[in-house]
């Protein structure tokens, strides 16, 4: 296993590298001279070329890469050009809260998805409500799901604040009670697809012979189905958690701007449109390396579960 | 209780007219039907037939799980006589009884080693667990336990095994685990449902002989399911033959081989090779012409008569034989066996 780990995290830095040089050209190409987009199209060349000079985007474009690649090493990611500020600052600003939106609702999705699919008693009753909310989950778009939240607990019921997002600073109980309208929003998309994935998987093993044979062993069928079915149910679901985290590194946009927060979602959101070259790069990168980082994890986890990879 | 089926005699186990019928996308399966017989305290009665005939299904339902692999009516009786020495019904056990008797009474093993055992757990938790379900002890006892019977089972490396995930064991060691699960708890009836199918010859053989000398240290009654006669005759007492879910024959094992009343056992014995036993060169294995029956239509009266050359028109196919004795201990479903017996049928 330890061969596995150390195989993949070298596989990975190429995957890192390869992905910064596709990213930072493409974007490159895509966002076009960055001087004239600054400036706007009426800028004179002469401002241009003040410019150029002073971020050095006139120099061909591998030495720029090689440059942004040498002082991200040293945590230096650049300025953005729009409000100035350090990007690494920003980013670092950002992924508390976009980290912290995706652990919860990951984890009520996840855990949701396989308690709710594991129940046997009251399982007929309960199938077809869990098939419901998987599809209202998985087909009701987030800035509505997030809206209608807001209406009926804000609004409606007033049971919570409206006023979007608060920091830890404001204290513990301010920052949780905004927290659980984000939360149920994200994780209803992702409750559905867990669910789907989990149930199709549970099906399957529930006919395997070894659920027989613990049920022949006079277990009750909670324990059959918590103990012998779930473990070996669970594992797409573990893959699944772990792609899934690794694309909310880039944040939750939409659920991000229904609740004003903070995010990377918003973050990138804002640099894309305001072509802000480098924290468009700096965002893309953090994805890049999350999805890799996640993946990782999510094989590592799917190996400690799974014994028959464990041992080979 | 005056109306008990095994009230005053020796057996362990009365079945009475069960009938299990399970509701399918195209209708109703009657995968048993009406069935009665008796396993007798220590004894070991082979339940043969072919794929399809209700063995798994009959069995099953001894420990109340016909149902679970499906929806199913269970109709009947199945009188059980408990460790303690009071009887109980099985079909109208409440769920929480049922577990009782499942693995502490009745302990079943199955026809695939390969995946009876789940990959996820080591062997050691896995037969713990079927201890401590039913007993009260320490786990350290229950760990010893488990070691005993491993040893028991023949397994060369027991400490080793028991750390072992189901993975990292051949077919045949996989059997032998689950034969321990299935003793742990000392049941008086080991339901086994082709135990031995998977694996190969060699394999097999240990298997049958592991399973007798279990049985002579701890008398337990088994049921051994197979369709394979030949290895009934091996380990059996008794076997009985059941056809489309319903019993046809059934004997002393030396009595129903001499003098095979049923056509379809008489077929089935000419059909199959006996274990340990090569076929003479040249002999040539009889196939059964025809098909095994559709669980959804069966046909009219004796269900085997679109396959049996002694078959009767306007008899056969019109009225069902009910089950008679016809010797001492044998019983056959045939409306045609005293003829066919005397040799004046053709
Ligand atoms: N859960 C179920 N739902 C519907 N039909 C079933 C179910 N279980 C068994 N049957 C049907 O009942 C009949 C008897 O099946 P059973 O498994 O008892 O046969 P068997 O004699 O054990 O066969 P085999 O030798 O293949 O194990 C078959 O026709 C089968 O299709
Ligand atoms: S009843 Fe008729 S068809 Fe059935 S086994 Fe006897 S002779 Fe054959
Ligand atoms: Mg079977």
């Amino acid at each position: 296993m330890i061969t596995m780990i150390v195989r993949r995290l070298l596989t990975a830095l190429p995957t890192i590298a390869a992905s910064t040089a596709l990213l930072f050209f493409s974007v490159t190409v895509i966002l076009g001279s960055p001087a004239g987009m600054m400036l706007g199209q009426d800028a004179s060349p002469q401002a241009i070329a003040a410019l150029n000079e002073k971020y050095g985007f006139d120099r061909p474009a591998l030495v720029q890469y090689g440059a942004w690649v040498a002082n991200a090493f040293q945590g230096d990611l650049g300025r953005s050009f729009t409000t100035q500020q350090s990007v690494s600052r920003a980013i670092t600003d950002c992924i508390p809260v976009t980290i912290e939106l995706t652990l919860w609702s990951i984890l009520l999705a996840a855990s949701a998805a396989i308690v709710l699919n594991t129940i046997p008693v009251f399982k007929r009753t309960l199938t077809g409500a869990t098939t419901l909310a998987n599809l209202i989950g998985i087909t009701v778009p987030n800035f509505m799901l997030g809206i209608s939240l807001i209406f009926l607990f804000s609004v409606w019921l007033g049971w919570l604040p409206s006023n979007g997002w608060a920091p830890w600073s404001d204290g513990a109980g301010e920052h949780l009670r905004r927290m659980i309208m984000p939360v149920l929003t994200l994780s209803a998309y992702y409750f559905g697809a867990f669910s789907i994935v989990y149930r199709a998987e549970y099906r399957d093993v529930a006919q395997r012979m070894f659920i027989q044979v613990a049920l022949a062993k006079g277990l009750s069928e909670w324990k059959v189905a918590f103990k012998h079915a779930l473990p070996n149910a669970v594992l797409p679901v573990i893959t699944f958690v772990g792609i899934s985290m690794g694309q909310l590194t880039g944040g939750a946009v939409v659920t991000e701007t229904v609740f004003s927060m903070p995010g990377t979602g918003r973050l990138f959101v804002s640099a894309i449109s305001g072509h802000d070259f480098p924290v468009v790069l700096a965002v893309g990168m953090l994805v890049v390396t999350g999805v890799i980082v996640m993946n990782l994890l999510a094989d590592i986890a799917y190996t400690i579960a799974n014994p028959q990879i464990r041992f080979d | 209780m005056s109306s008990s089926p095994i009230a005053g005699n020796d057996s362990l186990v009365a079945v009475r007219d069960l009938a299990v019928r399970f509701a399918t996308p195209a209708g109703p399966v009657l995968a048993v039907d009406g069935v009665s017989f008796d396993i007798m305290r220590g004894e070991t009665l082979a339940l043969v037939g072919e794929s399809g005939s209700g063995k798994s299904t009959a069995a099953l339902a001894l420990m109340g799980m016909a149902g679970l692999s499906g929806k199913a009516a269970i109709e009947g009786r199945i009188a059980l006589r408990l460790k303690k020495g009071n009887e109980c019904d099985v079909n109208r056990l409440s769920a929480r009884d049922l577990r009782q008797v499942r693995g502490n009474e009745i302990a079943m093993i199955f026809q695939e080693p390969m995946s009876s055992l789940n990959p996820v757990y080591t062997v050691a938790s896995q037969i713990v667990e079927a201890i401590t379900e039913h007993t009260k002890t320490t786990s350290a006892a229950a760990h010893a336990r488990a070691l005993e019977l491993l040893h028991m089972m023949g397994i060369p490396n027991p400490a080793k095994c028991m750390i072992s995930y189901p993975h990292q064991l051949s077919g045949g060691m996989r059997q032998r685990v689950m034969i321990a699960v299935a003793l742990s708890c000392e049941p008086s009836l080991l339901v086994a449902d082709e135990p031995t199918t998977a694996l190969d010859v060699t394999i097999q053989a240990q298997i049958i002989a592991l399973l007798k000398r279990v049985q002579t240290r701890t008398g337990m009654a088994i049921l051994f399911i197979t369709h394979n006669l030949g290895l009934a005759a091996e380990i059996a007492d008794r076997a009985m033959v059941m056809y489309a879910g319903r019993m046809v024959e059934q004997g002393a094992v030396a009595e129903v081989f001499r003098n095979p009343r049923m056509p379809y056992t008489q077929v089935l014995l000419r059909s199959l090779p006996r274990l340990g036993r090569p076929r003479e060169p040249g002999q040539k294995l009889e196939a059964i012409p025809g098909n095994v029956p559709s669980a959804l239509k069966r046909p009219s009266g004796c269900a085997f008569h679109p396959r049996c050359t002694f078959m009767v028109q306007g008899q056969c196919d019109e009225h069902a034989p009910v089950i008679e004795s016809c010797g001492p201990g044998h019983a056959v479903a045939c409306l045609r066996w005293r003829e066919i017996a005397a040799g004046r049928a053709a």
